[in-house]
């Protein structure tokens, strides 16, 4: 009798587990492995980590606000305005700027040719001045232009028989590049030894790059007028 | 035989009157621990029948058991391999082998 009794209190212990169990498995429901759970969990993690940097968005956002009814109630939010705008002109390149750099520049060889060498050799061409400026970009140049134009994210430099086409207008060498930036590097970037412009004096072109406390870059002067660009919606802070 | 199923409708009476729950997270495990328990309510009826019965290596098993197959399953999903499905085959042999002996011993006890 004992041992009836005590498989009977063992089976009630079994019917409460399974009642325990039947109460989870209320509505639609399927064995999740620990995989799914801990890829879930990556998951919400990283919603976690971009929830967080909304909110420095908006906190970001809230401090502008405040900046703006400063300004406003002191009466300026135009000036306010005004430099900002000013601001992304100058990176936009629509603002003549000056400061520190280094005046480049480039025109034909003018020694004899040796016999039967491709007069080519000689001559600048519209991939030596990519090179140059390419280089100057690497050397960290804040702002270039070529003959009196400002390159910007849209400026091409191409070849047009014996000139070159850049924002659309036509040049004759010589080609004369002012970049503003750190004139040392500048410079290093178009004389130093294994740089295109080096290997360019050595070919017999004229490339001379001096130094100057003072360069002037003058603003694009084009209209840009974009027709495919749109402007997605949620924009990243600048 | 009887005082088994008796046991276990009592227990689920029981357990769905309480008011406490297990996280869902540990159902599978539970469910594994389920399967084993019963395997040895059914051993312990057929041991009852033999008028074998030890109540020291009922418990062990019945606890142990239930705690092995949980841990199987636990392992098994850390690893990424289903583990358990070893402990849901040979409880489950097991518990139809001793179904079928008890189910044999009342048949016999009836023609009798």
């Amino acid at each position: 009798m004992s041992n009836k009794y005590y498989i009977f209190m063992m089976a009630c212990i079994v019917g409460l587990l399974m009642a325990f169990t039947l109460k989870n498995a209320s509505g639609e429901y399927r064995i999740v492995p620990f995989k799914v759970i801990n890829d879930y969990k990556k998951v919400i993690e990283k919603e976690h980590a971009e929830i967080k940097s909304i909110r420095n968005l908006l906190d970001e956002t809230t401090e502008k606000i405040e900046y703006f009814k400063g300004e406003q109630a002191e009466g300026d939010v135009g000036d306010a305005l005004k430099k900002e705008l000013d601001g992304y002109r100058a990176s936009a390149g629509l603002m003549a700027l000056e400061g520190p750099g280094v005046l480049v520049i480039l025109s034909d060889g003018d020694r004899e040719l040796i016999d039967g060498e491709d007069p080519n050799n000689l001559l600048v061409h519209d991939i030596d001045v990519l090179n140059i400026v390419n280089g100057l970009k690497i050397a960290g140049a804040e702002a270039i232009s070529l003959n009196g134009q400002r390159v910007v994210s849209i400026s091409e430099i191409n070849c047009a028989g014996p000139t070159i086409k850049i924002n659309d207008r036509v040049y004759s060498q010589p080609y004369i590049i002012k970049a503003i930036g750190n004139p040392d590097y500048l410079r290093a970037a178009i004389k130093a030894p294994g740089t295109y412009g080096n290997l360019l004096k050595q070919v017999g072109l004229f490339v001379e790059a001096n130094t100057s406390v003072s360069i002037t870059v003058p603003a694009y002067e084009e209209q840009i007028d974009y027709k495919y660009l749109k402007v997605i919606e949620r924009s990243e802070k600048p | 035989m009887i005082i088994a199923f008796i046991g276990i409708i009592v227990g689920l009476g029981i357990g769905f009157y309480l008011p406490i729950t297990f996280p869902a997270q540990y159902s599978l495990y539970l469910s594994i621990s389920i399967i084993a328990a019963f395997d040895s309510i059914f051993g312990a009826v057929r041991a009852n029948l033999d008028n074998k019965f030890d109540t020291v290596i009922f418990t062990t098993g019945f606890f142990g058991n239930a705690f092995l197959a949980g841990m199987l399953a636990y392992i098994g999903d850390q690893l990424g391999v289903p583990l358990y499905y070893a402990a849901i085959v040979a409880f489950g042999v097991r518990l139809f082998e001793n179904f079928a002996y008890i189910r044999r011993h009342f048949i016999s006890k009836l023609r009798e």
